[in-house]
C-alpha cells in the first residue's frame, strides 16, 4: 500500500531527527561553563574572588566599625550604625554567597570529577575561609543548602547555627588537610593559577592549620561542651601553622590600569573612595602603642599612614566628618602600606598566627610563652612592612623593657594584633571578644553620632550585622529575626558564654 | 470585428449543437468578485441535478450540459449565482462575498481551511481590507481593536518602534507572552530588541501590510494546540496574496501622510535655571545647574523645549503589485516602499520589501510551490529612556529659561549652559551621535503538494526565515557625558537563521451520508542558528569616523554569542462529523526540543473539542427554531487543551565570566547571573473554552461569545532574583503558575437591511482578562525585570503574587501594621521597595467598534478603541518632578505635614518644606505618587474613501481607481495626566511581566492624516 510507504519515510524522517545528537546544541559555545572548564582553570578565580569580592566587602564596612578609617561626612552609616546598617543593604552576604562561595564549590565538584584531590581541598579551604568571615559577621548563615555545584538550586535555603557552621569549617580543614597529602595528576599550579603559593601544597595545609588556629582562638569565651576553649588545641594548630611571612596568605596586586589589579583601598582601587582618612583612634594608638607614660611612636605609624596635607598624623574622629574642617588637617586613607595601588591584602599572616600563640599561651597561663610569641609577632609584623632593622631592634628593646614577661597582658597582644591585622575583618572578631575594652584597646570610645536609637548606652556595641534586606525579602521564613535593635545588638555565638 | 466574428462562431456552434442536440462542454474559470482571486473548490452544479464537478486550484472547471441547461455555482462564503448557459462554451465568473453567510471559512492552525462551524474554538480573522483601514504601516498596529480578546500596546512615537500583542493575557512571568507568527505555513520570528537605549522594531511588523490576503488569530492553546511549543499565547495566522489564474493585473496603492506629535506634557515656567544647596533657612539657590529649582524667571523670556523639539513628519508608502496566472501557474510579484520620517528630525524608519509567489501545477495532482519576501530596513533613531543622551531626558535639563536651540558655539563644538554638564543637548545629540539599526531579511518556502488515492493530501514545507541585523550607537566626539567624552560606540552584528521542515499527510472522507472523518498526520522539524557578535568602544581617535576600528585595541571590548535550537514535533488531528452539524476533535503532540534535558526533552500533550450546529441538529430532527425575524443560527462549542512549552536555549548550564566587577578576578569564575539548570522540565499550560455563535434576523446580528481559563503552571522561570544564599543574584528553575480568565465578544451588526443603498455595518469586539500570579516559587512574592526599571528606579514592572502578571513594584512609604504610613523624625516616611498587589497594567477590558458606512461610491470607515481599567506608570512625571520642571512644583517651598503617623502611632504633627530635596528625595521617588488610572477612549482612524465609478475609470484604462483620506489618532479622552496612557517606553522587547503602560522619557505617540490612492490596470 501506498499509504505505508509514506508511513515509512515520515518514520525516517522523525527518527533520523530525534538521534542523540541532533540535539546536543544547547551548550554555550562561546564562554566555558561550570562543568566544562577543568579545575586547574578555576583556582585563580576561587582565590582571588575569595580576597577580592568577600573579603573586600567584609572589610569596607568595618573601616569605621573596628575604627581604622573615617568618612569625610558626617554619621556614616558603617561609622555610627545607622542606615544602611538598620536596612540590612551592607553587602558582603550577597558578595560571600553569589560571587566567592560558589567557585569553591565548583572545585570541590571538580576536583572529584578530575580526582585531583588537590583541588577539593583548596575548594574547601576557601570555603571554610569564606564560612568563617560570613558567619563572624552575621552569626547563623547557610552553610549546607546553598551553592554546591551538584545539588538543584535551592532558592529557600535554611540557616544553621554558627556551632554548627564552626562545626563544618573545622570538618572542611581537616578533610583539606588529608586530601592535600594524597597524589594528584594535575597540580594547583598547572595553569598558574595558585596565586597564593604556586602549588605548594605544604604550604596550603600551613594556611589550613592557620585558618583552624584562628577559629579554635574565638572560641574564648566557650568553657565547656563541645566546643570550650582549648589553648592545647590552637598551640598545636599554631605549630603547624604558616611559620614565615614567606608564606603569609596575601592577594598580590600589580598596580597595573586595570582596576582590579589595584589594591581596593587604593587611589586606583575599586573601594579608594571608602577610605577617606585614617581614624583618631588608630592614629593616636600609633603615636603611643605602649600605652606609656612618655609616648613612643610605633615605627609602623609613617609606613601606614600617610602624611597630612598641612602637616603631621592626624585622624579624624570617627563618626564625626570633617564637619568643616579642611581635609587637609587629616592623614588620608589611600596610600600608605596598606592602601597603595600595590599592597596586598591579607588573609592571614604569620605575626597573628604568632598573637593567637601568645594568647593561647597567656590564658594557658604561661606568660613566658606568650611574651616570646607576642614579641615575635611584633618583630614579623615590622618585617612584613620593611622597617629599618635598625628600628626593629630598638622597638623590640623597648617591648622587652615595658612589656617582658612578667607584665605582659591582654591589652599588649591584642593591641599589637590590631596594628598587624589592618583591614583584615578578624580585628572585628577580637575586638567584640574582648568586649570593645577601652582596658584592652587603650583610647577606644564608641563614635561620634552612634545610633541611639538602638544603642542607648554608654556601653552598648556593634555585635553583628543585619542580614541583607535581598535574604529578608525571598527568605524571610528561614531567616532569624531580623529586627535591626536585636540583630545589631545581640552578641554572636561565640561571645556568648555556653 | 471581433464581435461579429464571434457572433458568426457562436452561431454556427448553435447550429452544430442544435442539430447534434446533445451535450458539450462548458469551461471557465471562477473568480471572487472585487479581487479577482481564483476560487478553487467552487460546486458547479447543473440546476435540479446532483450533477456537476467542482473548480480545481486555480478555479478552472469543464462541464458536460445538455442544452437549455442551467448551471449553478456555489461555495461556502459566497453567494451562489446561476447562468443560463445558452450558447456559451466558456463562462467565466466571478461569485461575490456572502458576508452573511454562515458558512465562514477560517484558516486554522497549520494553514488548513475549516468552516468555522466546525471548529470547537474561538478563531477571528480580518481581510486585507481591514487590516489597511486606518492605514497602519505595521501589521501589528494594524489589529489593534479588530480582534476581540487581542491588546495591542504601541511603545511610543518613535518611527518603526515596537508594539507588543497579547492574546488573552499573558501565561509567562519570565518567557514571552506574544504569540506565535505563522506566514504562509512557516513560523517567522517576531524578536525585538532591546528599547532600553532606543526604540526597537518588532520583526513581524517587517512583513508589508499590503502582501497580507489575511489573516487569522488563534486565539488560546486549543486553537494552535497543533503548533506546540510555542502556542501557548495562541497564534497570528498570516496568508499572503497568490496570483489568480486567467487574470493578469497590475496594482498600485500609495499614501502620503503627515504627523505631528500627539501632545507633550504640562510643564512650569515661572521658576529658572538653579539648584537649591543646603536646608531649611540657610538654602541658596546655585544657578549653575540643570535642575528648574531657580528663581523666579519673572519677565525675562521663557521657552518650552520639549515642545520645540518635535516637527512634523512625512511618511511616504508606496507599493505595486502583479498577479497573474494561467490555468497552470499563477504568480504575484510586489514591491513595497515605506519611508517614515520621525517628528525628531532626521530620525526615520526606511522599509523596503519584494515578494514573489508563485505555484505552479506542474503534475496532476503535484503542485509546487514558492514564495520569497526580501526586506530591508534601516532605522535611524534618538536615544531614549534613562539612556545617557536620551533626547526626552536632556530637555529635561533645560530649565524654561533655557532654550535648548542655542547648543554650539563659534567653532561649532557642543555649548555648555552652565559648568558642569554632563549631559548632552538633544539636538547636538541628533546630529552627532546616530543611532542606526539595519536589517536585511529574507523570508522563503518552498512547498509540495502531492494529492493522491483520492482522499489523501501530503503537503511538505520547508521555510527559513534568515536575517542579519547592524546595529549601531553612537556617542559623538565631543560629548559631556562623563567618560565618553572622545565617543563611545556600541555596536553588534547579528545572524539570525530559523529554518523549518513541515511534513503533513491528510485523509478527508464521507464515510457514509451522514459520517465525515479528517485525520492528519504530521512533523516538523524546526532549527535555529543566532550568532552575534557585540563591540563596544571608548574613545575614537580619529573624530567623525564612527567605526569600531577607530578605537584603540585597548578600549574595545568584543564578545560573541551563539545560540542553537531544534525541535522536531510529531503530532497528529482526529475529527469526526455528523450530519455536517456535529463536530468531535482530537489532537495529539509530541516534541523534542534541545534546550531540555536529554531525559525530559520528550513530552507530550493532547486536546479535545466538540462543535454542535444547534440549528441544524433541531432541523434535521424536524424542530426548526430558526426564523427570519429571530434567530438564524446557533451554534455551540467547548474545547480543552493542554500545551507544552521547552526551556529558553542555554538554560541548562551556568556559563563563566572574568573581570565580573572592578574587585573580582580576571580570571574566569562564577557571575551569579548566567545561571542555568541541569534539571529542567517542560512547562505545561491547562487551557478550557466554552463559546457559542448566534446569529439573528437572517445574519443581520451576529454575535460569537467566548468564555475562557487557562492555567500554566511550573513555569520555566528564567533570572528570577532569588535570595543571595541561593548561590546566585538569578536563577532558573521551575515553579510558579499563572491563571487567565475572560470573556470575548464579538457582536457584528448590518445597522440597516441588504436591500438598501446606504450600508452600515458596526462591529463590536470586546475581550476582558485577567492575569493573575497564583503561585511562585519559594517564599518571593514577586518577580520583576530590570530592564523595566524606571527614571531613578522608582519602580519597575512585576509579576506580583495573588496580584496581576502585568503589575508593579516601586518605592513606597512604610507602613505600620494598621497600614498606616510611618514617618520619621525629619517628617518623612521611609521609602522601601514593596510590591503593588492593587495595580494592573493590563486593561481590564477593551472595546474595539469599527464602523463602515457606505453610500454607493463613498465609504466612510472608524474605529472607536475603548481601554479600560488599566493603571499607567508616570515615570516621565517623576522625572519633570525631579527636574522641579512638573507644575506639582509651582507650591515649592510651602510648608506640608505629611499625613501618618510617627512609630509610636500618633498623628504626624512633624513640618516639612517641600524644597527640591523633598520634591527630589521624596515625592518623585514615592512610586505611589505615579500611578494613575491609564483608561482611554481613542479614535483610531477615521477613513473617507471614494471608489471612482466604472463609467469614468473605463474611460482612463483603469479597472479601479478608489482615493482616501485617513486621519489617525484624533482624540484621545482620558483622564492621564500625560501625554498618552498607550505606552510601553521599553518596547516589546521586555519578555514576562513587561512594560506596557509604563511612561518613561519615551517619544510621545503621534496623530497624522495621510492621503491615499489605489489603483488597478
Amino acid at each position: 500500500m501506498k499509504v505505508y510507504k509514506y508511513l515509512v519515510l515520515i518514520s525516517i524522517v522523525i527518527a533520523t531527527s530525534c538521534s542523540k545528537d541532533y540535539f546536543d546544541v544547547n551548550g554555550s559555545e562561546t564562554r566555558p561553563t561550570t562543568t566544562s572548564l577543568a579545575p586547574q582553570f578555576r583556582i585563580q578565580g576561587a582565590i582571588e574572588n575569595t580576597t577580592g569580592t568577600a573579603q573586600y566587602r567584609g572589610s569596607r564596612e568595618l573601616l569605621g566599625v573596628t575604627q581604622y578609617g573615617s568618612k569625610n561626612s558626617t554619621d556614616y552609616y558603617s561609622e555610627t550604625w545607622s542606615s544602611s546598617f538598620t536596612t540590612g543593604s551592607y553587602f558582603l552576604w550577597q558578595n560571600a554567597y553569589v560571587y566567592a562561595l560558589p567557585n569553591t564549590a565548583d572545585l570541590i565538584v571538580l576536583g572529584a570529577r578530575y580526582n585531583t584531590p588537590n583541588y577539593t581541598a583548596v575548594g574547601k579551604i576557601l570555603r571554610a575561609y569564606i564560612f568563617g568571615m560570613t558567619t563572624d559577621q552575621y552569626g547563623d548563615i547557610v552553610t549546607n543548602d546553598t551553592y554546591d555545584g551538584e545539588s538543584s538550586m535551592n532558592i529557600t535555603p535554611k540557616f544553621v547555627t554558627q556551632k554548627e557552621v564552626y562545626q563544618t569549617i573545622f570538618e572542611l580543614l581537616d578533610q583539606a588537610i588529608g586530601e592535600l597529602d594524597e597524589p594528584s595528576p594535575i597540580g594547583l599550579n598547572e595553569e598558574e593559577g595558585d596565586v597564593l603559593y604556586g602549588g605548594n601544597q605544604e604550604n596550603w595545609k600551613k594556611f589550613a592549620y592557620s585558618i583552624k588556629a584562628r577559629y579554635l582562638n574565638h572560641l574564648t569565651k566557650k568553657t565547656s561542651g563541645e566546643f570550650a576553649y582549648d589553648p592545647d588545641a590552637v598551640l598545636q594548630a599554631c605549630a603547624l601553622a604558616i611559620s614565615s611571612n614567606a608564606l603569609n596568605a596575601q592577594q598580590n596586586f600589580g598596580g597595573g590600569a586595570a582596576e582590579n589589579d589595584n589594591q581596593p583601598f587604593s587611589a586606583n582601587g575599586y573601594g579608594s573612595s571608602r577610605f577617606n582618612y585614617f581614624s583618631s583612634f588608630f592614629v593616636e594608638l600609633l603615636k603611643n602603642p605602649l600605652n606609656l607614660g612618655t609616648a613612643v611612636e610605633d615605627p609602623r605609624m609613617k609606613l601606614i599612614v600617610p602624611e597630612a596635607v598641612n602637616g603631621g598624623y592626624h585622624g579624624l574622629p570617627t563618626g564625626r566628618g570633617l564637619s568643616g574642617d579642611s581635609g587637609d588637617e587629616y592623614s588620608l586613607g589611600n596610600g600608605g602600606f596598606y592602601t597603595s595601588p600595590t599592597s596586598p591584602t591579607y588573609m592571614i599572616t604569620f605575626s597573628e598566627i604568632k598573637f593567637i600563640e601568645a594568647e593561647a599561651r597567656f590564658r594557658k597561663g604561661d606568660p613566658g610563652g606568650a611574651y616570646t610569641a607576642f614579641r615575635e609577632g611584633v618583630q614579623e609584623d615590622l618585617e612584613k612592612l620593611g622597617v629599618d632593622s635598625g628600628e626593629i631592634a630598638s622597638y623590640l628593646e623597648l617591648i622587652d623593657e615595658e612589656v617582658g614577661a612578667s607584665t605582659i597582658s591582654l591589652s599588649h597582644i591584642m593591641t599589637q594584633k590590631y596594628i598587624a591585622n589592618v583591614l583584615n575583618p578578624e580585628t572585628w572578631v577580637d575586638m567584640r571578644r574582648m568586649d570593645y575594652s577601652s582596658i584592652i584597646y587603650p583610647g577606644l570610645e564608641r563614635p561620634e553620632n552612634v545610633n541611639l536609637d538602638i544603642f542607648p548606652g554608654e556601653n552598648d556595641w556593634i555585635q553583628a550585622m543585619m542580614y541583607e534586606y535581598n535574604e529578608e525579602d525571598r527568605n524571610y521564613v528561614n531567616m532569624p529575626d531580623n529586627n535591626p535593635s536585636i540583630r545589631l545588638t545581640t552578641p554572636v555565638w561565640w561571645n556568648q558564654p555556653e | 470585428m471581433r464581435n461579429k466574428i464571434t457572433i458568426l462562431v457562436f452561431m454556427a456552434l448553435f447550429q452544430i449543437t442544435a442539430m447534434l442536440a446533445q451535450e458539450r462542454s462548458v469551461t471557465g474559470t471562477v473568480t471572487t468578485s472585487g479581487d479577482e482571486m481564483t476560487l478553487p473548490g467552487v460546486n458547479v452544479l447543473l440546476k435540479g441535478t446532483a450533477q456537476g464537478t467542482v473548480t480545481d486550484m486555480d478555479g478552472n472547471y469543464s462541464i458536460s450540459v445538455p442544452e437549455n441547461a442551467t448551471v449553478v455555482f456555489s461555495s461556502i462564503g459566497f453567494t451562489s449565482k446561476e447562468v443560463v448557459v445558452g450558447n456559451q462554451t466558456q463562462i467565466n465568473i466571478s461569485l461575490e462575498e456572502d458576508l452573511e453567510s454562515l458558512e465562514e471559512v477560517v484558516v486554522t492552525a497549520l494553514g488548513i481551511r475549516r468552516e468555522k462551524k466546525e471548529l470547537s474554538y474561538a478563531v477571528q480573522s480580518i481581510k486585507s481590507e481591514e487590516l489597511l483601514e486606518g492605514n497602519s504601516t505595521s501589521m501589528v498596529n494594524g489589529l489593534q481593536g479588530k480582534i476581540s480578546g487581542v491588546t495591542v500596546v504601541n511603545s511610543g512615537g518613535a518611527p518603526g518602534s515596537s508594539a507588543i500583542i497579547l492574546i488573552r493575557g499573558g501565561s509567562s512571568i519570565t518567557g514571552n507572552n506574544q504569540p506565535l507568527f505563522i506566514v504562509d505555513g512557516i513560523p517567522i520570528d517576531n524578536s525585538t530588541s532591546s528599547s532600553l537605549e532606543v526604540a526597537s522594531t518588532n520583526r513581524a511588523s517587517d512583513i508589508n501590510p499590503a502582501d497580507i490576503e489575511s489573516i487569522s488569530v488563534l486565539k488560546g492553546p486549543s486553537a494552535a494546540a497543533l503548533y506546540g511549543i510555542q502556542a501557548a499565547e495562541g497564534a497570528v495566522i498570516i496568508t499572503t496574496k497568490k496570483g489568480k489564474a486567467g487574470t493578469s493585473l497590475v496594482s498600485y496603492s500609495g499614501s502620503w501622510s503627515m504627523d505631528k506629535i500627539l501632545g507633550t506634557p504640562k510643564l512650569q515656567n515661572l521658576y529658572g535655571q538653579g539648584k537649591q544647596v543646603g536646608t531649611g533657612t540657610e538654602i541658596v539657590i546655585d544657578p549653575e545647574s540643570e535642575l528648574s529649582w531657580g528663581n523666579p524667571i519673572g519677565s525675562a523670556q521663557v521657552f518650552n523645549n520639549i515642545e520645540d523639539f518635535y516637527s512634523t513628519a512625512i511618511t511616504q508608502n508606496h507599493n505595486v503589485n502583479y498577479s497573474g496566472g494561467s490555468e497552470k501557474s499563477n504568480v504575484y510579484f510586489s514591491i513595497g516602499d515605506l519611508s517614515q520620517d520621525g517628528i525628531i528630525e532626521g530620525t526615520n524608519y526606511e522599509k523596503t520589501s519584494f515578494k514573489v509567489n508563485a505555484n505552479s501545477n506542474f503534475k496532476e495532482n503535484l503542485t509546487l510551490g514558492i514564495s520569497a519576501n526580501y526586506i530591508t530596513t534601516k532605522t535611524n533613531s534618538t536615544k531614549q529612556g534613562n539612556a545617557s543622551g536620551s533626547s526626552f531626558g536632556s530637555l529635561l535639563a533645560y530649565p524654561p529659561n533655557i532654550d535648548a536651540r542655542d547648543y554650539f558655539n563659534p567653532d561649532n563644538s557642543q555649548k555648555r549652559f552652565f559648568l558642569d554638564q554632563q549631559f548632552d543637548n538633544p539636538y547636538w545629540s541628533k546630529a552627532n551621535s546616530p543611532n542606526t539599526d539595519e536589517i536585511n531579511r529574507l523570508l522563503g518556502v518552498i512547498s509540495l503538494n502531492y494529492k493522491f488515492l483520492n482522499d489523501f493530501n501530503l503537503s511538505y514545507k520547508i521555510g527559513i526565515d534568515h536575517y542579519t541585523q547592524f546595529n549601531k550607537k553612537i556617542t559623538g566626539d565631543g560629548s559631556f557625558i562623563e567618560n565618553r567624552e572622545d565617543g563611545y560606540i556600541s555596536q553588534f552584528e547579528s545572524d539570525h537563521n530559523l529554518l523549518n521542515s513541515n511534513l503533513l499527510l491528510t485523509y478527508q472522507k464521507n464515510i457514509t451520508e451522514e459520517f465525515s472523518i479528517d485525520a492528519l498526520l504530521g512533523n516538523t522539524v524546526e532549527e535555529l542558528d543566532v550568532r552575534t557578535t557585540y563591540a563596544t568602544g571608548v574613545g575614537f581617535q580619529a573624530p567623525g569616523i564612527y567605526s569600531i576600528g577607530n578605537v584603540l585595541i585597548e578600549n574595545q571590548n568584543i564578545s560573541e554569542l551563539i545560540t542553537r535550537k531544534r525541535t522536531v514535533g510529531l503530532f497528529g488531528q482526529l475529527k469526526l462529523g455528523w450530519q455536517n452539524s456535529l463536530f468531535l476533535t482530537a489532537t495529539g503532540r509530541n516534541d523534542w526540543s534541545s534546550t531540555l534535558p536529554a531525559d525530559k526533552r520528550s513530552f507530550f500533550y493532547p486536546s479535545v473539542g466538540m462543535s454542535a450546529v444547534i440549528t441544524d441538529l433541531l432541523k434535521k430532527s424536524g424542530n426548526d427554531i430558526t426564523s427570519p425575524n429571530g434567530l438564524t443560527y446557533l451554534q455551540l462549542r467547548s474545547s480543552w487543551a493542554k500545551v507544552g512549552k521547552d526551556a529558553p536555549i542555554g538554560a541548562l548550564e551556568s556559563s563563566l565570566g572574568t573581570n565580573i566587577n572592578g574587585l573580582a578576578s580576571s580570571a574566569y569564575t562564577w557571575n551569579g547571573v548566567n545561571v542555568g539548570n541541569p534539571n529542567l522540565e517542560p512547562e505545561f499550560t491547562n487551557s478550557y473554552e466554552v463559546g457559542m455563535d448566534l446569529r439573528f434576523f437572517q445574519n443581520r446580528i451576529g454575535l460569537d461569545l467566548t468564555y475562557y481559563t487557562s492555567k500554566s503552571e511550573n513555569q520555566i522561570l528564567r533570572d528570577i532574583r532569588v535570595p543571595p544564599t541561593t548561590g546566585t543574584f538569578y536563577a532558573t528553575l521551575n515553579g510558579g503558575s499563572i491563571t487567565n480568565k475572560g470573556v470575548e465578544a464579538l457582536l457584528r451588526v448590518k445597522v440597516l437591511p441588504a436591500a438598501s443603498n446606504l450600508k452600515w455595518d458596526v462591529d463590536l469586539n470586546f475581550g476582558m482578562n485577567d492575569s493573575r500570579v497564583n503561585s511562585l516559587p519559594g517564599f518571593l512574592n514577586e518577580v520583576y525585570l530590570s530592564d523595566s526599571w524606571t527614571f531613578r528606579n522608582s519602580a519597575a514592572g512585576a509579576a506580583i503574587l495573588d496580584g496581576s502578571l502585568f503589575g508593579l513594584r516601586g518605592k513606597r512609604p512604610q507602613r505600620n501594621d494598621q497600614g498606616e504610613v510611618i514617618i520619621n523624625s525629619n517628617g518623612l516616611p521611609t521609602l522601601a521597595d514593596a510590591i503593588f498587589d492593587d495595580v494592573n497594567r493590563l486593561p481590564e477590558w477593551t472595546l474595539g467598534i469599527t464602523n463602515a458606512v457606505s453610500y454607493h461610491n463613498f465609504r466612510l470607515s472608524f474605529l472607536l478603541d475603548l481601554v479600560q481599567g488599566n493603571e499607567v506608570y508616570n515615570a516621565t512625571e517623576s522625572a519633570l518632578v525631579y527636574y522641579g520642571l512638573s507644575p506639582k512644583t509651582l507650591d515649592r517651598n510651602e510648608a506640608v505635614v505629611l499625613p501618618g503617623v510617627d512609630s509610636n502611632g500618633n498623628a504626624n504633627a512633624i513640618s516639612v518644606e517641600r524644597n527640591q530635596k523633598f520634591y527630589q528625595d521624596y515625592y518623585s521617588q514615592n512610586a505611589e505618587n505615579f500611578i494613575e488610572d491609564g483608561s482611554f477612549t481613542k479614535l483610531r482612524y477615521v477613513t473617507l474613501s471614494y471608489q471612482f465609478p466604472n463609467k469614468i475609470i473605463d474611460n482612463i484604462a483603469l479597472s479601479s481607481l478608489e482615493l482616501y483620506a485617513t486621519g489617525r489618532n484624533l482624540f484621545t479622552i482620558t483622564n492621564y495626566s500625560g501625554v498618552d496612557p498607550e505606552v510601553n517606553t521599553f518596547g516589546a522587547g521586555i519578555a514576562g511581566a513587561g512594560s506596557m503602560s509604563i511612561d518613561n522619557l519615551g517619544t510621545p505617540n503621534v496623530q497624522g492624516f495621510d492621503l491615499g490612492l489605489k489603483i488597478r490596470f
